[in-house]
């Protein structure tokens, strides 16, 4: 589980182009929306697009992402479960 | 150039803020990495200037030393007229190559918001909160003084106090920022 939240701060990190931040800037229990890493509706987007093709997860209900992207613990938790590749 | 309250300069890694150096790093730092620290060195907490393409870390960076003596009401009603030379050709570059492979298509959404300059002035004006009318000029490099004295005659005062002004551009990692802020 370590391994992945690591994996996914970098993924964030490239995806969102977070340029000049580093995994450790990243609480990975803080709120990925509005406060703590401060993501909007278009990041939404990128996450969705990254849990799709980097781990096969198709999410189907756009409200089960409230949950799931609360915080990198809860995506990495989210992931852990669902991965197909 | 008259009631100008306070100016700041970035460039070649050196911050100069009214004439005094206030931060610098080695030439040979990588641009993202000398944001970054300034960033840091300002114990600044918002995140969102991660997610900034250069262009606007420039001009938010410059904005945050040259505005952070002012209340916010003060900053409410600022106009903000700001020209650059290269405009967000950068991100514009950096999209493109989300685009141009077929095999591999994916217009990125975060990438495509920095594909307009004066995404810099929105930047600031969230920031600090500024809702004053606001315009962003594209002009020639050689041409920096004349713009930023022309963007100087251009302020009319009406009811606002304050005006930010200034050149900034970011072109093949090479970057430079002139912000001052007038006071009517």
């Amino acid at each position: 589980m370590k391994d992945l939240v690591l994996e996914l701060k970098k993924e964030i990190i490239e995806v969102l182009n977070f340029e000049g931040m580093t995994p450790e800037d990243i609480d990975e229990n803080a709120p990925l929306f509005g406060d703590g890493l401060g993501l909007d509706s278009i990041d939404a987007l990128e996450l969705i697009v990254l849990m799709e093709k980097k781990y096969g997860i198709k999410l189907a209900d756009p409200n089960q992402g409230r949950e799931i992207f609360a915080s990198i613990t809860t995506m990495a938790a989210y992931i852990k479960e669902h991965r197909t590749k | 150039m008259h009631n100008v309250q306070r100016a700041i300069t970035i460039r070649n890694h050196q911050v100069i803020l009214q004439g005094e150096l206030l931060f610098q790093r080695d030439q040979s730092t990588p641009n993202a990495r000398f944001f970054s620290e300034l960033y840091k060195e300002l114990k600044l907490t918002y995140p969102k200037f991660f997610k900034m393409d250069p262009l606007a870390k420039l001009g938010f960076l410059a904005a945050e030393l040259l505005l952070n003596s002012l209340s916010a009401e003060e900053k409410e009603e600022m106009k903000i007229l700001l020209a650059c030379s290269h405009s967000s050709i950068e991100s514009d570059t950096m999209f493109q190559n989300t685009i141009s492979d077929e095999s591999n298509y994916y217009p990125s959404p975060s990438l495509f918001v920095y594909t307009l300059p004066n995404i810099v002035i929105g930047e600031i004006a969230i920031r600090h909160r500024i809702y004053g009318e606001n315009g962003l000029y594209l002009t020639p490099p050689n041409n920096k003084k004349s713009i930023i004295e022309t963007l100087h005659k251009q302020i009319k005062w009406e009811d606002n106090r304050y005006a930010l002004i200034g050149y900034l551009d970011y072109y093949k990692n090479k970057y430079e920022v002139d912000f001052y802020l007038i006071h009517s």
